[in-house]
């Protein structure tokens, strides 16, 4: 029962995530969103290794280096957008485009 | 009962944290209600008796999180708009929420787990041995660190 709650658990906060993505123009409340649903993916599959059996550890790295990695392409974007004198609103962005 | 009861109170917490962090104006209250977020992750891991993961889950929390408050103290012109539409937001959760679930429990995947889950608070501390408590340590006093620095940074004609 504990499995079925923990792993529901997971889907709500992957689907905040995803929603806030879709619904937010804050560039940093989008970035957040994703850490949600990084965090709702090493819920998941944890919960779901643990109860079946076999080896986490491998998937939680590469989910871990995912997000170490789209760290270091927020703080890319942010500076772009700064720079760019738009503020965080990336709706304002489309006007760059090509 | 109790471990279930457990696992309820942290998957309430853990949805009105994500709630209070769309709704915050400032985004530096937003990214300390993803710093609980993820400390109540790490709680939940601790139920599944993964207390390194958990401790993992905390490291990356002090690098991702301390990141997001520097960024969004560090601009002069300080980002306050919020910027989240939350009647779609909650529309759009529910939709996604019962599209992926509802297929899963319904068909019975989840529910042929054979683990039973001998959690409880006592023994809770048990889980925690000398070597993965240094690293909590370790993780409170650089997440409070990076708490210290933006302190400093907000106090005014400190660093001028």
């Amino acid at each position: 029962m504990i499995i079925l709650y923990m792993i529901i658990v997971g889907f709500a906060i992957l689907a905040m995530g995803i929603s806030g993505i879709a619904t937010s123009k804050n560039f940093l409340v989008i970035m957040f969103s994703i850490e949600l649903i990084i965090i709702a993916a090493s819920l998941i599959g944890l919960t779901l290794y643990s109860s079946y059996g076999g080896d986490i550890i491998l998937l939680l790295i590469s989910i871990w280096s995912i997000a170490s990695v789209e760290l270091v392409a927020a703080i890319a974007l942010y500076r772009y957008l700064v720079k760019s004198g738009n503020g965080l609103d990336v709706s304002k962005l489309s006007k760059y485009k090509g | 009962m109790f471990n279930l009861i457990i696992s309820f109170l942290i998957g309430v917490i853990d949805i009105f944290l994500i709630i209070a962090m769309f709704n915050s104006k400032e985004m530096i209250h937003g990214a300390l209600f993803l710093a609980a977020v993820f400390f109540i992750n790490a709680i939940a891991f601790l139920i599944l008796n993964q207390q390194l993961l958990a401790v993992i889950q905390l490291m990356i929390m002090v690098g991702g999180v301390a990141t997001y408050i520097f960024v969004s103290v560090a601009p002069v012109k300080k980002p306050s708009f919020n910027g989240t539409n939350m009647p779609a937001l909650a529309l759009l959760s529910i939709l996604i929420f019962i599209t992926i679930a509802y297929p899963l429990i319904q068909k019975g995947y989840i529910s042929n787990s054979t683990v039973n889950y001998s959690f409880d608070v006592t023994s809770m501390l048990n889980y925690v041995t000398f070597n993965i408590s240094i690293f909590y340590v370790i993780v409170i006093m650089l997440f409070t660190s990076a708490l210290g620095a933006i302190i400093i940074m907000k106090m005014p004609g400190l660093l001028e």
